[in-house]
């Protein structure tokens, strides 16, 4: 049997997280879960995810530094990451930094699931 | 006896001359030499070389000759120089003024009685200056006497100008007098202070006009933080007011659609309707922190080259759900090859699915349908519901600010349309509404164009249902 797919998902919001989990997990996918950029960071090292979704504004170290720090980390560089974006989170400026794709919160379970699976399955 | 006559008839001549000094400086320099040769009696000695040669040529045929023709002829000579002085001193604009060493006037040109009336010996001072004394000031007598030479200006109380050209002369009678030449210049003068005044005031306006914009650029880089403020302000709020609502909606989803567990129609109807209500809150939010960008006029700011399919799709994907909740069709008619437009993807999808949800709020029955089309260097898009449709004499209102027609629901801001309207004009395009069937007046159509990026496939006109095209028919 195929390996699960491993996803990380590095959010600030424990409702969000849990609901997104559940969603996540009706699937073959092993969810790792980090609640902070720093946390995120260092699971994405230990664990070696097949996928990152990375929420943006979080406190301490958010979702822009945590995708420019992957994308440095050779080891890491390859992984592709998934912005959870709020729509207000681009007021003011463009998002000016590298990720895979986006996905609008709120997000049915549906387009969640379906993002997800294009990501992986662009994987192979 | 003839040479005596010819003598005498000269010397007359020359007084007459000196009597009148406007014959001036040549004549004056040639006549004294002439009368002084002849004095001598002797035609040859005493003459200057040039004197010499003026007159030998002038004299050649009658050498030897008749002393008489000849007198006659050196007399008819010097009055035609002394003509041609007279005529230039006449006509020349400069005054010329002669003055004696005991400062009385001995001669003016009619330029110079134009100008200050004929003041023929009387005193220098009195009648050029208005002065009782000689001024030691300005009075350049002495010097130019001894030999100097003096350019000065003279400006008289009620702005009249002279420039004033000093030299020292020689009068017939041989007394050192003084020449002057005077040539009003108050005009250019004039022009030269008004042309001094406008720098002047230039300079100022310049001044001004730079503190001006130094307040200014003070001013809007005052602004400029002030704005940054809000924004990042309206950032956070934007967040802390979204963020549980997204956590909570992210929730009853999940539950909905049974990631928790089975739900019963019962518990899913419940379920639908909080998160409807969710949806048009977190709208509602955006919206009204749309408000101030509306304003100042930054709803577009990152314009950039997009597939026109995909940002339909995406915001077809937005109000799948909506649609599906309410049992309502949703047909998608794209072009087959996308067009391209050039701008921004999150507030074109904005638009989309403010008109889809719209379309959907207001449609209890029947369907809602997306048609694009590709024609010409215009992309037009249709939104088309069977609701409730829009009185006519609503329509054009429809895009104005928190306009709220009659059929409206309770809740929504009126802003929907009008953020919608301002993001188009600022694609470059337009948005109207319009009643599809005025005899019942049910349904209604939205319409926006959007300028098409120029350098597009051909296929454009050729219409296939895309894969992005669906029913869901309850």
């Amino acid at each position: 049997m195929k390996k699960p797919a491993r996803i990380l998902l590095i959010d600030d919001d424990v409702d969000f997280v849990k609901a997104t989990t559940k969603v996540l997990e009706s699937k073959p996918y092993e969810v790792i879960v980090a609640f902070d950029g720093k946390e995120g960071l260092e699971k994405a090292r230990s664990e070696k995810p097949d996928l990152v979704l990375l929420d943006i504004l979080m406190p301490k170290v958010d979702g822009f530094a945590v995708a420019d720090q992957l994308k440095k980390d050779e080891s890491l560089s390859k992984i592709p990451v998934v912005a959870l974006t709020s729509f207000s989170d681009s007021y003011g400026q463009p998002f000016a930094f590298e990720v895979s794709d986006f996905i609008q919160k709120p997000v049915s379970p549906k387009d969640l699931l379906a993002k997800v699976e294009k990501h992986l399955e662009r994987l192979g | 006896m003839a040479k005596d006559r010819v003598l005498c008839n000269l010397r007359w001549r020359l007084r007459s001359l000196a009597g009148r000094p406007s014959q001036l400086f040549l004549l004056f320099g040639m006549g004294a030499l002439l009368g002084y040769a002849f004095a001598s009696g002797n035609a040859t000695c005493g003459l200057s070389a040039m004197t010499l040669a003026l007159v030998g040529s002038m004299a050649g045929p009658f050498t030897g000759g008749n002393e008489a023709e000849w007198a006659r002829h050196l007399e008819k000579l010097l009055k035609s120089e002394r003509d041609r002085l007279i005529g230039i001193l006449d006509s020349l604009d400069e005054g010329i003024v002669i003055v004696g060493p005991d400062r009385v006037i001995r001669f003016m040109n009619p330029s110079m009685i134009r100008e200050f009336g004929d003041g023929t010996g009387s005193r220098c001072h009195k009648h050029l200056h208005d002065l009782e004394e000689p001024c030691r000031g300005f009075c350049k007598l002495p010097d130019v006497i001894a030999g100097a030479s003096e350019r000065w200006e003279r400006r008289f109380p009620d702005g009249t100008t002279y420039e004033i050209v000093s030299s020292p002369f020689a009068d017939s009678d041989q007394t050192p007098c003084m020449l002057a030449a005077f040539r009003n210049v108050t005009r250019e003068k004039l022009i030269e202070i008004e042309l001094m005044e406008l720098n002047q005031i230039k300079s100022a306006l310049l001044l001004e006009k730079t503190t001006e914009l130094e307040q200014i650029s003070k001013d809007v880089a005052k602004l400029r933080e002030e704005k940054r403020r809000i924004i990042r302000f309206l950032s956070a709020i934007t967040h802390d007011l979204r963020a549980p609502l997204s956590a909570t909606q992210s929730c009853l989803w999940a539950i909905m659609d049974g990631y928790a567990g089975p739900v019963n129609d019962e518990q899913k109807d419940l379920l639908q309707r909080s998160t409807r209500r969710i949806d048009g809150l977190l709208t509602l939010i955006s919206d009204l922190l749309d408000i101030p960008r509306m304003e100042a006029g930054q709803l577009v700011q990152e314009m950039k080259d997009l597939s026109f399919n995909e940002v339909v799709d995406r915001s077809v994907d937005s109000v799948e759900r909506l649609a599906r909740e309410k049992n309502l069709a949703l047909d998608v008619d794209l072009p087959k090859g996308s067009p391209q437009v050039c701008g921004s993807s999150r507030r074109l999808q904005q638009v989309l699915t403010n008109l889809l949800s719209n379309a959907i709020n207001y449609t209890e029955q029947g369907g809602i349908s997306v048609r694009v089309l590709a024609a010409g260097n215009e992309i037009r898009v249709e939104v088309s519901d069977s609701g409730v449709g829009v009185p006519p004499q609503e329509l054009p209102k429809l895009f104005q600010d928190f306009f709220r027609g009659s059929n409206a629901k309770s809740d929504g801001t009126g802003l929907g349309l009008s953020l919608s309207r301002r993001i188009v004009e600022a694609h470059g395009g337009k948005v109207w509404a319009e009643s599809p069937c005025p005899e019942t007046g049910r349904g209604s159509k939205f319409v926006f164009t959007l300028p098409k990026k120029t350098d597009t496939g051909t296929a454009a006109d050729l219409r296939v249902p895309s894969d992005a095209a669906r029913t869901n028919q309850g």
